[in-house]
């Protein structure tokens, strides 16, 4: 009854509400930004067991920051922001640069050309090019083309200037219509 | 131009449709067809990448993060206004009391003997310990109408 309540608030209410001790509302908080949340831990994070650990202790650290947020950027934003950087520190801890762009970058051209990969369906082929895409490459692309944020969201987001982020996503785009280009070809 | 290609990053944003091409790019577009094929590339991954599959986390997440945090009592309206309305109230009635029987009290305080200030002591301590009890008895009956 009272998520149901709930569930239409502004961000501003939300927060209010959470900061008053409201569990419902912080439950819409995170039915609200799970996906967003989920998108980012699964593509930065490769071990499988880690992954819904992680995104806990983003919720956690959201409900124990929340007093700070100061709506600057929209609740979802600054969630992802939160979630952008545990798993950042993860990878570092971890000593993964997160960040690096090997210069050849592997393209699955290849791969995509053997005859029975062929029959699959286009839309896997590409979500496995996406997966041998570098780290951040693979984030700046479910951002963009599955989560449809702005370039400046996902700056806000990543940290990384509007423009570096452009030049990854055309190096990303390239690297994908060339595996995309093979299966029309082979 | 006729024989320059049309970048990746101009497709790109075309495709996407971030940019216009100008007239040279778009007469070029109409007849080459390496960019041609290209922008038919771009705009099927552009097309395919929202249809992959969203990674989900588990059904229980939302309750597994709720059981982890210690969130504060939340005081109901009711419950924030009671204990001023009790605080009024007591106050009040004390104003009324010494109203009624201004002569007697302040004959008791004339001198401040013994049994003045063991009346005033005594007087304290049974309201704090009334108030208490009114306040205890609401918390509980709150507490089980919620269960209920």
């Amino acid at each position: 009854m009272k998520s149901n309540n709930t569930s239409f608030l502004t961000d501003s209410a939300l927060v209010s509400k959470v900061i008053a001790g409201d569990k419902a509302a912080f439950r819409i908080v995170i039915q609200k930004t799970e996906r967003l949340v989920a998108q980012i831990v699964f593509k930065m994070i490769k071990q499988e067991n880690e992954r819904e650990d992680l995104s806990q202790d983003v919720y956690l650290k959201v409900y124990h920051k929340l007093n700070t947020f100061n709506f600057e950027s929209k609740l979802s934003t600054w969630i992802a922001q939160i979630a952008f950087n545990t798993c950042k520190n993860h990878l570092t801890k971890k000593r993964i640069n997160f960040l690096e762009i090997k210069d050849e970058i592997p393209s699955n051209v290849d791969y995509l050309a053997d005859k029975n990969i062929e029959k699959k369906e286009r839309t896997a082929i590409i979500s496995n090019a996406i997966n041998e895409l570098p780290l951040i490459f693979q984030t700046l692309v479910v951002l963009f083309h599955q989560e449809e944020l702005s370039y400046k969201e996902i700056s806000e987001i990543t940290g990384l200037p509007e423009g570096t982020i452009k030049s990854y996503l055309f190096r990303a785009r390239a690297i994908l219509k060339l595996n995309l280009k093979n299966i029309y070809n082979s | 131009m006729k024989n320059e290609h049309i970048s990746e990053n101009t497709l790109q944003d075309f495709v996407l449709n971030l940019i216009n091409l100008n007239k040279q790019e778009e007469s070029h577009l109409q007849n080459c067809e390496v960019c041609q094929e290209n922008r038919a590339i771009f705009q099927q991954l552009f097309s395919e990448i929202p249809q992959i599959e969203i990674p989900k986390l588990s059904k229980d997440f939302a309750n597994s993060v709720l059981d982890k945090i210690a969130f504060p009592e939340a005081t109901s309206k009711k419950e924030k206004y009671f204990v001023p309305l009790i605080i009024g109230f007591i106050s009040f009635s004390f104003f009324i009391f010494m109203l009624l029987f201004k002569q007697e009290i302040l004959s008791i305080f004339k001198t401040s003997s013994f049994i003045s200030i063991t009346t005033a002591a005594v007087s304290t301590i049974l309201i704090s310990i009334l108030s208490f009890e009114i306040y205890s008895n609401y918390k509980e009956k709150i507490e089980i109408l919620s269960i209920n």
